[in-house]
């Protein structure tokens, strides 16, 4: 046993990978050294074995010789068009008016009327916004619905509400996964957390609603957001992360958010033939809010799903 | 020879793309593990929107936040904005797409414990 162990630490000492273990003599040495203090060794994740990765081989049966020797010829074939792509592409993309012209056929009177008439007719300066909420609205409402449902074929996949709906198999790997799961939080991003989370949700905010005339908007946003959320929720853990988001939450606003978009573009839609635009001027910024929504749910429960399997 | 060089130049950023473009292709095509598959997948996705964000710019002209006044001279001033909102909608299905399949690739590791193609397609040949 001592003998084993010892053998691990020299292997340890030349390899280097990974961090010692706490409270060892190794740990002492190294803060005399001065290289960590010791106390601040617990915050440390503790050390994760490094996963062997076998190469599979094709074994000598027939199938295996007949995979091998379809795999050859499939490198062959694909190297070989993906020359023959890059030829054709780099070829078309020379014919193409160069970088910056003003005479491009892309500068046609179509962005040449967002610009002139975009601010006047939707009441926001950043004309992006404006088109991407009025203009190409349905699209913009299609691209929510693409995340919605995105996320819900991941929770589709990945969620699991309790272990009976889980394979025996599956069920091994989980608990294997939940035994290398660090015990200890990382001690530096939980101090960070606690000073950025609430910065970065004040940057969230003011891009989200400075996006009408500012660079920014829902989808940015929503980002930005969202990193924060999976900051917290990384620093603090899944059950302490209750207190910002729980599952019901989660499908309220999600679902909340899409529903506002497509209630506010169906007003848009039906209020455009009125005059003057008034009151449509206003519906931007509830729609890019209901857009920032719906993607910081997403972004954040692509985070919960594919770490722990719930949100 | 110096006016293709300069063609390349003029073309500097749709020829990376196009570049990117064959790379992600070759990633997605010949890696033998899934998730590398997905990142060459994001590589091309990143070609195109390198492509079609560098077709929006116009030389000379300011980002489209249009200023108080400048409404009627917008054309001349501001940059196509047309781009940016396809951009925009490809970042959208880039990320849904990748989270998919990254779903799906954590679930057949699970049943199959492993995500080698080439072990996958073994293993799946031997069930038939």
């Amino acid at each position: 046993m001592d003998k084993r162990k010892s053998a691990k630490n020299r292997k340890k000492k030349k390899t280097r990978l990974l961090p010692r273990p706490a409270h060892t003599k190794a740990a002492f040495v190294e803060w005399v050294d001065g290289d960590r203090p010791a106390h601040l060794s617990a915050a440390l994740h503790e050390p994760r074995e490094l996963r062997k990765r076998k190469v599979f081989v094709f074994d000598e049966s027939k199938m295996g010789q007949q995979l091998i020797k379809f795999f050859r010829r499939y490198h062959v074939a694909t190297t070989l068009m993906c020359a023959l792509l890059l030829f054709v592409f780099a070829w078309v993309v020379l014919t193409l008016p160069s970088f910056g012209d003003p005479a491009a056929p892309t500068n046609n009177m179509v962005p040449a009327e967002y610009l002139t008439h975009g601010t006047a007719e939707t009441g926001a300066e950043n004309v992006v916004t404006a088109m991407i909420f009025t203009y190409r609205g349905f699209d913009t409402l299609g691209e929510s619905c693409v995340l919605f449902l995105a996320l819900s074929s991941v929770m589709m996949l990945l969620l699991r509400r309790d272990m009976s709906s889980v394979k025996p198999k599956e069920r091994i790997a989980l608990q294997k996964d939940a035994a290398k799961e660090p015990k200890t939080r990382n001690f530096i991003v939980t101090v960070m957390s606690r000073i950025l989370v609430p910065f970065i949700f004040l940057y969230g905010l003011y891009v989200l609603l400075g996006g009408e005339s500012s660079p920014g908007g829902g989808f940015s946003a929503g980002a930005i957001m969202s990193a924060g959320m999976i900051l917290y929720r990384h620093a603090v853990g899944a059950e302490a992360s209750e207190r910002l988001m729980n599952e019901r939450l989660f499908t309220v606003i999600r679902t909340v958010g899409l529903c506002i978009y497509a209630v506010l573009f169906g007003v848009y839609i039906l209020l455009q033939g009125g005059e003057g635009g008034a009151l449509t001027s206003h519906l931007i910024m509830p729609i890019d809010i209901a857009v920032g929504m719906v993607v910081m749910c997403t972004m954040y429960g692509f985070y919960a799903l594919f770490t722990k399997g719930e949100i | 020879m110096m006016s293709f060089l300069n063609t390349l130049v003029q073309h500097r950023y749709a020829i990376t793309a196009t570049i990117l473009f064959v790379v992600g292709l070759m990633n997605l095509m010949q890696q033998r593990y899934l998730v590398r598959k997905v990142i060459g997948f994001n590589i091309m996705d990143a070609a195109i929107f390198l492509l079609l964000a560098s077709r929006g710019y116009v030389e000379g002209r300011m980002a489209p936040v249009v200023a108080e006044g400048t409404a009627e001279r917008a054309a001349e001033l501001y940059i196509n904005p047309v781009p940016a909102g396809l951009v925009l909608t490809g970042i959208v299905v880039s990320v849904s797409v990748s989270a998919f399949s990254l779903a799906l690739i954590q679930k057949i590791y699970r049943e199959y414990g492993s995500s080698d193609i080439k072990e996958l397609v073994h293993l799946v040949k031997r069930e038939d």
